[in-house]
């Protein structure tokens, strides 16, 4: 690519992204259409009816009809639903909700039946490569410049530890619509970041007192008491963070395990499991809950939502803040190829994915511990000074009992965020959800180690 | 046998013969003389098209929605991977390679048979008592059908729900461990194994499948021909004599129809034993599934045809020795 089409596509705006993906037409990926673009606009003094091709293109009618989303349903809820048809009159949206490995599934064996990929930055070197979802120009984003920098830098303030594994800022830039462009920066994107989380374990602080370490997953004293997240991509590596803190296990990448590595976690968890350390593994929000309501388990991998649900009824349980540092997630949208042979639904979906980065979803989902990658959007969507500001943003206590999006009060009067504030708990991460090179391999140990 | 057929009828005569020896030597025997020669002289001849019309649309269904998925599975098994799915006619036994890259599918594969010969044999100890109570116990017809109702019941709760419930009856603080720790005083602490493991599983199981059992054999007994239990009773049999030496065997293919539904459901099952086994017990199903969504759909076909080959067997075993043919 010449230096002079490469600053043509950094000029394209999101306009043109929209026109040039309609004129790509079938079967052709966001990386043809791109290039494409670069060659129809070198010339700034484009003719009379390219401009007029442009504009009809661009502003081709509104799009009327069904925007599939495909996601893990924890930015899919009725609220979210309701929000955006509210604003959006003739689009309706349609959830397809499966667990994350089946999302994976799915982009890669049944690109065309979802139109919108509401994913995780982990699951970009799996999906990615296959070419079924686009390369979105940052110029196609609304509010691109104001992306925290942890999503695009790795740190939220300089010297901040950005942590292992699959980061957002190593799996958001794409040099096309097949190859991830890894740390270094691009004009396209995988996905338009939306939420990311800083997750830790949860435990019950009545029986365990307070507990800052990961090591306390793999501590006899909770033998027979541990769940952990079913999915060798983020539980494996709660149990590798575990084995380092508790000084059995050395790790160089625990974002990128190598294959002795990983024999030697599994070994030591297997050892564990058979001595009746592990009571089980849940691959839902709601198995998460009852492992803990129910007495079953002391301590287990978490998510913010399900700690609050807990706190809301009374039960004592925590979610720590590591001093190891947190285990990171961040996610984002990105629209299937196949999008592109229709430009009002092109259009409709970028407006989708970019919509995240507004108030009311960002709030929506910070009034649930999640942070928008556009944290003002956070902020305004908890409103300026507001309690929930102070409770969910600033590490304050909460001023007044307050609710979650669907209206239940979750937050008691008084109670301080566990980590403190957005600042604390982002600034620590120790590794991230990853997809490792030996994945398939981790896949096989992962299941040995279950059925031990 | 065939000096009944008039003589002048060859083509008739060769028939039946052709039909005798087909017939099994049994038969031979013990036919009837009459319905031979009905048979071949004078019942409706079908033409061949009629009877084609007629098995078509069960043909077609399993050759559509039974055969050709399962040929496909096999065909899959056989195929080289890809990141997106599979390279189809490119043949290669990797898929059984990766299956048996370690021991837990060969292992999960002997826990899982096990598991479902034991649950099998428990439906039967469970389910036969209660179908004999119904059908031969229970005296008027309506009073048959409402108990049949209640023990439907347990079908009429979402599966889930039925699932769940055992949580509080077996979890560590459920109500067992209460009674085991607090009021008996048995144990010091919960017993965990009462949940999350395959105790737990054995019993969602056969809570859940006893009624496969129940059914047909209820239906078997309230159809047996009570003409047997009488004659064997004015000789003098006893009840116990009569039960074993009549009832029972007749109904031996209701047990059986029951062991096939129990054996292969229970065999496939993955569900229950994700969330029961709370993800720390697998079964082949679980398998199956994990690497279907790794993408790694040959290495799940590979383990859906053992699987499928395996119930097979275990199918054909229960048919050879119950030798249902004859009992019917």
């Amino acid at each position: 690519m010449s230096s002079s089409e490469s600053d043509d596509m950094r000029r394209m705006n999101r306009r043109q992204f929209v026109r040039n993906a309609g004129l790509a037409g079938i079967g052709l990926t966001a990386a043809g259409a791109l290039a494409a673009c670069g060659g129809s606009d070198s010339g700034s003094s484009s003719s009379e009816d390219t401009a007029a091709a442009a504009s009809s293109a661009a502003d081709a009618p509104a799009y009327q009809g069904t925007l599939r989303v495909l996601g893990i349903g924890v930015d899919q809820s009725d609220p979210i639903k309701a929000m955006y048809e509210k604003d959006h009159p003739g689009v309706k949206i349609e959830w397809i909700i499966k667990s994350t490995p089946e999302t994976t599934q799915i982009v890669l064996t049944q690109p065309d039946s979802f139109d919108v990929f509401s994913g995780y930055y982990h699951q970009m070197d799996q999906t990615w490569p296959a070419g079924n979802l686009q390369a979105i120009p940052t110029s196609a984003m609304t509010r691109f410049s104001e992306i925290s920098p942890l999503i695009t830098d790795g740190a939220l303030a300089e010297g901040n530890n950005p942590g292992q594994g699959d980061a957002p800022y190593r799996k958001l830039f794409a040099t096309d619509a097949k190859t991830l462009a890894g740390e270094k920066k691009t004009d396209f994107i995988t996905m338009v970041p939306a939420n990311h989380n800083s997750d830790a374990f949860g435990y019950n602080e009545k029986e365990l007192g307070e507990q800052t370490s990961w090591a306390i997953l793999v501590d006899p004293q909770v033998k027979g008491k541990v769940a952990i997240i079913d999915d060798p991509e983020i539980g494996a590596i709660d149990l590798a963070m575990a084995a380092e803190a508790a000084g059995q296990v050395t790790f160089v990448d625990k974002g990128n395990m190598t294959k002795a590595e990983i024999d030697e976690l599994m070994n030591y968890c297997t050892s564990l499991k058979k001595q009746g350390q592990f009571r089980g593994f849940w691959a839902t929000f709601d198995e998460s809950v009852n492992f803990m309501s129910s007495g079953e388990v002391l301590v287990e991998s978490m998510w913010s939502p399900a700690v609050s649900l807990l706190q809301a009824q009374n039960f004592p349980v925590r979610y720590a803040s590591p001093k190891e540092g947190y285990r990171g997630w961040g996610g984002g949208n990105a629209i299937a190829a196949h999008v592109a042979e229709d430009a009002s639904k092109q259009a409709a979906a970028l407006e989708y994915i970019n919509w995240w980065n507004t108030a009311g979803p960002a709030g929506n989902m910070g009034l649930q511990g999640y942070y928008n990658a556009v944290i003002e959007a956070t902020a305004d969507g908890l409103g300026a000074g507001s309690a929930e500001d102070a409770f969910w943003l600033q590490g304050e206590p909460a001023s007044k009992t307050l609710n979650d999006p669907f209206g239940q009060p979750t937050i008691k009067k008084g109670t301080v965020r566990d980590g403190g504030s957005y600042e604390d708990r982002c600034s620590n991460f120790n590794t991230w959800n990853s997809h490792m090179d030996e994945a398939d391999y981790m896949s096989a140990k992962w299941q040995e180690f279950k059925s031990a | 046998m065939v000096t009944s057929l008039s003589s002048n009828d060859h083509h008739a005569l060769d028939e039946a013969k052709a039909e005798v020896a087909a017939a099994e030597a049994v038969e031979k025997q013990t036919l009837p003389e009459a319905p031979l020669g009905i048979m071949a002289t004078s019942g409706p001849v079908r033409s061949p098209l009629v009877t084609l019309a007629w098995i078509a649309p069960g043909t077609i269904w399993l050759l559509l929605f039974l055969i050709a998925p399962l040929l496909m599975i096999v065909l899959v098994s056989l195929w080289e991977r890809t990141p997106v799915g599979f390279e189809a006619f490119s043949f290669t036994g990797a898929a059984y390679g990766r299956l048996f890259e370690t021991s837990v599918y060969t292992n999960t594969l002997r826990d899982t048979v096990i598991r479902s010969v034991i649950i099998t044999l428990l439906c039967i100890l469970i389910g036969y008592p209660i179908a004999f109570f119904l059908a031969r116990c229970v005296k008027t017809v309506k009073f048959q059908i409402a108990l049949f109702i209640v023990v439907l019941a347990p079908f009429w709760v979402a599966y889930v729900v039925r699932i769940v419930s055992w949580l509080p009856v077996l979890g560590r603080q459920g109500l067992i461990n209460y009674f085991l720790v607090n009021v008996l005083q048995v144990v010091q602490e919960p017993v965990d194994a009462l949940f999350y493991s395959t105790f737990a599983i054995t019993l969602a199981l056969i809570q859940l499948y006893v009624l496969f059992m129940v059914t047909p054999i209820f239906f078997q007994l309230a159809t047996l021909d009570n003409a047997s239990v009488e004659a064997a009773r004015d000789l003098g049999a006893t009840p116990s004599r009569v039960f074993r030496e009549v009832i029972f065997p007749l109904s031996l293919p209701g047990v059986l129809i029951g062991c096939i539904f129990v054996f292969v459901l229970t065999m496939g099952e993955f569900a229950t034993v994700r969330l029961i086994g709370g993800g720390t017990i697998q079964s082949v199903g679980t398998i199956v599934y994990e690497a279907y969504v790794l993408p790694d759909l040959p290495k799940a076909a590979a383990g859906a045809t053992i699987l499928v080959a395996v119930m097979t067997v275990g199918v054909a075993i229960m048919l050879r020795f119950s030798k249902i043919r004859e009992v019917v």
